[in-house]
């Protein structure tokens, strides 16, 4: 090391190694993508297929810029962060119940999430708007005394209350399972080093454990969530009223259902909302995010 | 400081601890060495109530571990409580265990801010005087990711020490360290051993395997 002083080796002038499955990569991706191109470029050419009446996209322009698709993505963006919120903090407050040491409590959330996750969300949704059919009103008050509140309960759940309630308290037990992982993610090590420090369990979570399990919830809450939305879009409506499934083969019948054309209308601005949500990097992992940067693997 | 009589740890039907006695005065220093598995870190872990005794007596300053005895009678004590004891009581862990999201500085003041109520500026102070002691002044604002083995250890001692406590265990705090970083952290140790910290009393236990295994292989160290 501290022989050789002054002498500076040469740089190194090496042929680099290549990478021939690169450009085979490259050239076939390259025809798939020219083949997919032409294929659709020739039945947009050909007018009967794609772009031809069948298909209905004389109705899709009509509506896709109308002020009712508008007031739904409205709508939708409200509920879905509303639904979030109330999601997720009944989820870290079911997560953390779960976790409890208290035997009633876990078991309390657990049969919460086993409901919640175990129905689908569409009879949770018709369960709150038809909420009037098992409770009239709702009256909360002091006993023995003459203060009381008296609502009734189609006055107090409208059919957006209905939705908040049914998304929100589906989402908890879907964001309870993932806040849970992450609570679990963090080292055993850490709630130790804080309790021989002296910190109790409230302590223990909040200061140590909880902000480091977000950098796991956060990554999980974007994997499956989001992904999940896009689900219920299409199955929510995959019957029409009569039965029957919305998405056909187009040569089964002479025109695609009413319903299919209404979807490709819904599920346009629901893309164009949906896919900058995914692609968006890393972004809100907070300090812990920060932490562990991926490389690729070699 | 530390008395454990016939101390007795199992693990569902392994026997970990089978009669420990032993006795630690203030300002002792004393280690323990054994093979790995034979029970020393749990017999550390007693101390603090991390882990609960089955059978036998063990106390820190003539008061039980975990437990308070009125009459004839033993009552288990409240989780307050045991918090209140634990934070009397340093421990260094093998891994460090540094908490990853706060800084060196944040990681010695969290918990004299939050279990002792301190005011920041006192915790911070003596924070900042122990990291100087540990050799460390200059990491005050690193994370620990950016400290070296040696150096998240000298961390994690500071932080024990921020507490003020009276008894300092130290859990094999050199064997996940590769040697040549052993050194400064051993220094460490035996600068605390020579003039304490905190003066009067405190005694430290590194590394503590269990007699019942009758020593064996020296895997552990201490200055």
């Amino acid at each position: 090391m501290a022989d050789a002083v002054g002498v500076r080796p040469a740089a190194i002038k090496a042929v680099p190694v290549r990478h021939p499955g690169r450009w085979v990569a490259a050239i076939v991706v390259l025809a798939i993508a020219v083949y997919v191109l032409y294929t659709i470029g020739a039945a947009i050419g050909n007018d009967r297929t794609v772009l031809g009446p069948h298909t209905g996209w004389l109705v899709v322009q009509r509506f896709l810029f109308n002020g009712l698709i508008f007031r739904g993505i409205l709508v939708t963006l409200e509920l879905t962060v509303l639904a979030m919120a109330v999601g997720i903090i009944l989820g870290a407050i079911l997560a953390v119940m779960r976790l409890s040491a208290n035997p009633v409590m876990s078991w309390v959330s657990w049969l919460y999430i086993w409901f919640f996750r175990g129905t689908p969300v569409l009879v949770q949704i018709f369960f709150w708007f038809n909420i009037n059919l098992v409770v009239k009103s709702i009256d909360i008050g002091i006993p023995f005394t003459s203060l009381w509140l008296h609502g009734d309960t189609n006055k107090l759940i409208p059919p957006f209350m209905a939705a908040l309630l049914g998304l929100g308290l589906n989402e908890a037990a879907y964001m309870a399972e993932i806040v849970r992982a992450g609570i679990i993610s963090v080292e055993h090590g850490q709630t130790e080093a804080a309790q021989a420090l002296g910190m109790d369990r409230v302590l223990v979570m909040r200061r140590i454990v909880l902000p480091q399990a977000m950098r796991v919830i956060i990554r999980d809450l974007r994997r499956s969530r989001i992904a999940d939305r896009r689900e219920h879009l299409v199955r929510g409506d995959d019957v029409d009223p009569d039965g029957r499934p919305v998405l056909h083969r187009a040569t089964l019948r002479p025109r695609l259902h009413p319903a299919a054309t209404a979807h490709t209308v819904a599920a346009i601005p629901a893309d164009a909302l949906y896919l900058p949500c995914t692609a968006t990097p890393g972004g809100g992992a907070g300090r812990a995010g920060r932490a562990r940067q991926r490389t690729p693997l070699r | 400081m530390v008395k454990a009589e016939a101390v007795q740890k199992n693990f569902g039907r392994l026997e970990v601890l089978r009669g420990i006695d032993l006795e630690v005065k203030p300002r002792d220093v004393m280690c323990m060495i054994g093979p790995s598995g034979s029970g020393k870190s749990t017999f550390l872990r007693c101390i603090n109530h991390l882990e609960k005794i089955d059978a036998g007596r063990l106390s820190v300053d003539g008061e039980l571990v975990g437990y308070r005895q009125r009459g004839d009678r033993i009552y288990e004590l409240r989780d307050a409580e045991v918090c209140k004891k634990r934070a009397e009581i340093g421990m260094v862990f093998q891994h460090f265990n540094l908490f990853p999201h706060l800084t060196a500085l944040e990681n010695l003041v969290e918990a004299p801010i939050r279990v002792k109520k301190e005011s920041r500026a006192v915790a911070s102070e003596r924070a900042r005087r122990l990291l100087d002691r540990v050799g460390l002044a200059e990491k005050v604002d690193a994370y620990p990711r950016q400290l070296s083995g040696g150096q998240q250890q000298r961390v994690a001692i500071a932080r024990a020490l921020a507490m003020q406590p009276k008894l300092m265990l130290f859990d094999e705090p050199t064997s996940a360290l590769d040697p040549e970083l052993v050194g400064e952290v051993l220094d460490v140790m035996r600068a605390l051993a020579e003039d304490g910290p905190f003066s009067r009393r405190c005694s430290r236990a590194p590394t503590l395997p269990s007699p019942a295994s009758g020593g064996g292989k020296s895997g552990a160290s201490g200055p």
